[in-house]
């Protein structure tokens, strides 16, 4: 009985260890180029969404961010439009992403440029939005975390003012077209 | 023994950790640059010349702000020194809100909210050859801040609706592609 009260504490470090280690390659990804002057960084904390749900107006606008927002555990997003190896990177970053943790969403190419979308669940609830846009000389990296409505996180691609969140209305057409 | 020491320890932390918060701002403000520190009864006094009475309500509810400036080359804050304020500040329970870093400018939110009211924004923007250092502290309400937001979105609808359309709408222009 004993040994099994010693195992206990171990069993749930493992467990909590190789739940950071799948999300790990993200984190890293982000980590490695989040001091790189080519890139624009943006961090916006589960404490911001909390807040900023807090605050009710009568705009209709508003309020359709706000229904979205409230359930936001963090932004995350990695931007660069004018590199040289853009491509580089998003099959780098391609090369990082879990495929068995994320189930791809979406998938579009137009000319040179690549738009991947990939969630990740446990059960009914999306947990986590990952979005990959590469082109020759443009690159994006974003990720929402949270509890995620696919239909309302379309709705933020308006509102963002961020390169690559338009893409986040693909989620919308395409939800229409199936 | 151990326990006078302990004690000695956990006093010695609660008494320094206040001074911590303002540890930037009283490090740099002799430099050249701009540092205000705008007490609570100043703030009282500037809001008996606000019109509104929802205005005043919410400055009085701002106990302190501080603004530190430097400009046109001028910057004395090292990288090392906001990285030792950002460690200080979220021992002192200030969060991050929102983190950008776009090429050399690094632009940081932070935050501490107690019992449903802000009570601290700290506004930071770094680059190699500027530094803006805004902190207020009060107890802002939720409530309040909706008050003000929706007073201003409803002015704001109200000019849309006064406002005259620069071209009439009967007006129809030709446009041929050349």
């Amino acid at each position: 009985m004993k040994k099994q009260l010693y195992l206990l504490p171990l069993f749930v470090l493992v467990t909590i260890l190789s739940a950071a280690a799948q999300n790990d390659g993200i984190t890293r990804f982000f980590k490695q180029y989040e001091d790189d002057e080519r890139f624009t960084m943006v961090f916006v904390s589960p404490k911001m969404f909390q807040m900023v749900s807090k605050i009710e107006t009568d705009d209709e606008d508003w309020n359709k961010v706000r229904e979205v927002v409230k359930d936001l555990g963090g932004l995350r997003v990695l931007t660069a439009d004018s590199i040289a190896d853009g491509l580089e990177m998003y099959k780098t970053a391609l090369s990082r992403v879990p495929q068995n943790e994320y189930a791809e969403l979406l998938t579009v190419r137009d000319g040179k440029e690549n738009v991947r979308i990939w969630v990740k669940d446990s059960g009914n609830i999306i947990e986590e939005l990952l979005l990959l846009v590469g082109s020759p000389d443009e690159f994006t990296m974003l990720s929402f975390t949270g509890k995620i409505d696919l239909d309302k996180i379309s709705e933020l691609s308006k509102t963002l003012d961020i390169d690559g969140a338009e893409h986040l209305g693909k989620l919308k057409k395409s939800k229409e077209k199936e | 023994m151990k326990a006078i020491f302990s004690s000695i320890c956990l006093l010695f932390i609660v008494h320094t950790l206040p001074a911590q918060d303002g540890w930037l701002y009283w490090k740099y403000k002799d430099y050249d640059g701009m540092a205000i520190t705008v007490p609570s009864w100043v703030v009282e006094a500037g809001s008996w010349f606000l019109p509104e009475r929802q205005e005043r309500k919410l400055l009085r509810k701002v106990d302190k702000v501080r603004f530190m400036m430097f400009e046109n080359n001028e910057n004395p804050v090292s990288d090392r020194d906001m990285k030792r304020f950002t460690r200080k500040a979220k021992l002192r329970g200030l969060e991050d809100l929102v983190v950008v870093r776009d090429g050399k400018t690094n632009v940081r939110v932070m935050g501490k909210e107690r019992r449903k009211s802000l009570r601290k924004i700290v506004v930071m923007v770094h680059s190699e050859d500027e530094f803006v250092f805004v902190s207020v502290k009060g107890r802002l309400r939720f409530n309040d801040i909706n008050q003000i937001i929706e007073k201003y979105d409803k002015k704001e609808k109200n000019k849309d609706k006064d406002a005259k359309p620069l071209i009439p709408s009967v007006m129809k222009i030709p446009v041929s592609r050349v």
